[in-house]
């Protein structure tokens, strides 16, 4: 038994998520070998990382709620439409001196992958996708700038700049946790979180749950809401649409409420500090 | 437990009666087998065994035979190039259109309509019971080219309502006789380099089919009109680059150009270019085709006269072509004229475009009744006069 439980330890260990790829990205910037998106799709799927990027919908299986060792990881997935795979450009990384990139919108597309609708833009010879604001339309002309100046910017709605270059109290979406590592958060649809204050290069952010956290300035941002902010309001019609989605129904087994329901006032959680990697001294790790 | 049993053998000696239940394990016979190879050797190991050698094999290794280029490695190809080339080919559909096609030829786009001989000649040209032939054209290729069927697909009708007009035009031929010096090329491949700013471009493959003559087109725009583009200005596609959707690539022929004929051919002047829309693609992505292969046309031939990135600024005969593309109903004509060959700067003379696109042959058929809705036999006219235009 002693052995078998070492021989599995070291065999954990070997399978293992890479490192090494995270530190190359974060180094590099945008494009290496592996190049990534954004920063949740790690090294999962292999279809969602190829080596070139390309705005045509990839198809994929479906995995009804299965991990890649083949447990269940999310309850009730299975069915449903057959759905095809967008890849999203989360890292809006800009110029630091000079002027700034600009893109045109040339679409917005229903996406099935999130709640969100995208955006088509193009400039130069590229083409990329990235999440649409309320007011974003077809041929509007879009901004992205990592520059930090002494007098804050006033943006408009879909441009891109980083944290430290806003004024307090602008509405924003697609917040990156560590500079350069994708946006993380606010990018379901009608969210944004707001620029609370600025302390010693870092920025203090609210989320959408009202909880407040402090990145890094140099965080890029995008002004604005998210897309589709109706989306709450939607109504389904019939058991059979949620199925469409790869919803399997809930069990009718009856169970006694626990501790969890009913009303609750908790005091706010502290703020989540979330430092520089590359500073030296203590820093928090996801 | 056999299996427990088994991976201790090794280790441990067991009692005898403990083997012998063990499934499959003959020992003897294992060891018969030994000693039979140790009797009964090879022809190869006696002969080492003579020698007092032992056996070894091996591998000997042949010189590799040279890869064929399409396997080699991208930089040792023999028609590699550092700077990448910029194509174009029938079954790219630009992001802008139109107004790319405009922009990459260093074009003015002189009216949305036909240009002004053409529509002199649509009025002149006639034929008798032009309505009652066109009809039937129609009918023929919509309803009773296929009775059995429910629908038939644009891939098939788009071609034979083609066919169909150009059968009526040859009807004009008694009244026309220059039309006799004439001759059509199907699927023909050609091949125009040329530089636009710094990028190097390529208008390339197999478009359609051509209607080539003996005679050239006649300009269509005067002296004075050609003078005058040098003040206009080109829209600009910013932030978008006017390359984007054209197909980047590092293998490439800069000094190819062929019209898709060979030298001595005796009708070498392109006349009517004829572009099918098999795939229902947008009438702006239509139109851009139609631009890029009616000035890919022009630019050949003068390429064959002054040669080849020889930028000239103004043309002393200018190259004309006509284009037409069609889905069977909705029909879109293009006519070009190539002023200028020195298309690396914005400024200078331009070229010039005249397109008349989103034409309704008929709006709906309904199959049953035999009815079709709303004919509209202007759009034959213009077809006829683009057919006749050079041989009048």
């Amino acid at each position: 038994m002693a052995l078998r439980t070492l021989t599995n330890i070291f065999h954990e260990l070997t399978i293992c998520g890479n490192p090494q790829i995270y530190q190359q990205v974060i180094r590099n910037g945008m494009i290496t070998s592996w190049f990534h998106t954004s920063s949740i799709l790690g090294g999962v799927n292999k279809f969602r990382n190829p080596d070139k990027y390309t705005v045509k919908p990839i198809g994929f299986n479906k995995t009804g709620g299965r991990d890649h060792t083949g447990r269940i990881r999310t309850h009730g997935r299975g069915g449903g439409r057959k759905q095809c795979y967008r890849m999203m450009w989360f890292k809006r990384t800009g110029p630091t001196e000079g002027a700034p990139l600009e893109e045109k919108v040339i679409k917005i597309l229903y996406d099935p992958n999130r709640t969100a609708k995208i955006a088509l833009i193009a400039g130069g010879n590229h083409k990329r996708y990235i999440t649409a604001t309320v007011n974003m339309k077809p041929g509007d002309i879009i901004k992205t700038s990592g520059h930090i100046g002494r007098i804050a910017v006033s943006a408009y709605e879909g441009d891109a700049h980083p944290l430290g270059a806003l004024p307090i109290g602008t509405l924003v979406n697609s917040v990156e946790i560590f500079p350069g590592h994708g946006a993380t958060i606010a990018r379901a649809a009608g969210t944004c979180c707001q620029i609370v204050r600025k302390a010693g290069g870092q920025v203090i952010v609210q989320m959408p749950s009202k909880q407040q956290i402090s990145v890094s300035e140099r965080c890029m941002v995008t002004v604005g809401r998210v897309s589709n902010p109706d989306h709450n309001k939607l109504i389904l019609g019939k058991a059979g649409a949620l199925r469409n989605l790869g919803w399997r129904p809930q069990s009718g087994w009856w169970q006694r409420k626990g501790g969890w329901a009913g009303r609750k006032i908790r005091p706010l959680p502290p703020i989540k500090v979330y430092l520089d990697p590359k500073r030296k001294g203590t820093h928090i790790d996801l | 437990m056999e299996a427990h049993i088994c991976r201790l053998h090794s280790l441990v000696k067991l009692p005898r009666t403990v083997i012998t239940q063990i499934r499959h394990y003959k020992p003897r016979k294992i060891e018969e087998i030994r000693t039979r190879k140790i009797r009964n050797p090879s022809v190869s190991q006696m002969n080492a065994r003579i020698i007092g050698v032992e056996e070894k094999r091996e591998k000997t290794i042949l010189d590799e035979p040279p890869l064929h280029p399409k396997n080699a490695p991208l930089e040792e190809r023999p028609n590699y190039n550092e700077e990448p080339c910029y194509t174009y080919h029938s079954k790219i559909r630009v992001l802008e259109g139109a107004k790319q096609a405009l922009w990459l030829t260093k074009s003015k786009m002189m009216a949305e309509e036909m240009p002004e001989r053409l529509q002199l000649l649509a009025d002149i040209v006639d034929m008798p019971n032009m309505e009652d032939e066109v009809l039937r054209s129609v009918k023929k290729c919509r309803i009773f080219d296929d009775p059995k069927s429910f629908k038939i697909h644009p891939e098939r009708f788009s071609f034979t309502q083609l066919m169909a007009f150009l059968h009526l035009c040859t009807k004009i031929t008694p009244q026309y006789p220059k039309l006799l010096q004439r001759s059509i090329g199907q699927d023909y491949h050609l091949s125009a380099p040329f530089q636009r700013g710094k990028d190097r471009i390529k208008i390339r493959g197999r478009s359609g089919s051509i209607i080539t003559s003996k005679y050239p087109l006649l300009p269509l725009a005067t002296d004075e009109e050609i003078q005058d583009t040098a003040s206009f200005e080109l829209e600009s596609l910013h932030p978008i680059a006017g390359t984007i959707d054209l197909l980047p690539s590092n293998l490439y022929k800069w000094d190819k150009n062929s019209t898709g004929f060979f030298d001595g051919y005796p009708y070498p002047h392109a006349n009517l270019l004829l572009v099918l829309n098999k795939n229902s693609w947008m009438p702006q992505h239509l139109d851009a085709q139609l631009i890029f292969y009616a000035f890919a046309n022009c630019l050949v031939r003068a390429n064959k006269q002054y040669g080849v990135h020889s930028e000239v600024e103004k043309l002393d005969s200018p190259f004309v072509t006509h284009a037409i593309g069609t889905n069977g109903r909705r029909w879109s004509f293009v006519s070009f004229q190539l002023n200028t060959t020195s298309l690396s700067s914005n400024d200078g003379i331009k070229n010039m475009v005249w397109l008349d696109s989103n034409c309704f042959l008929y709006q709906t058929i309904t199959k049953k009744t035999l009815e079709v809705d709303t004919l509209d036999v202007n759009v034959f006219r213009k077809l006829l006069a683009c057919y006749v235009d050079g041989a009048v």
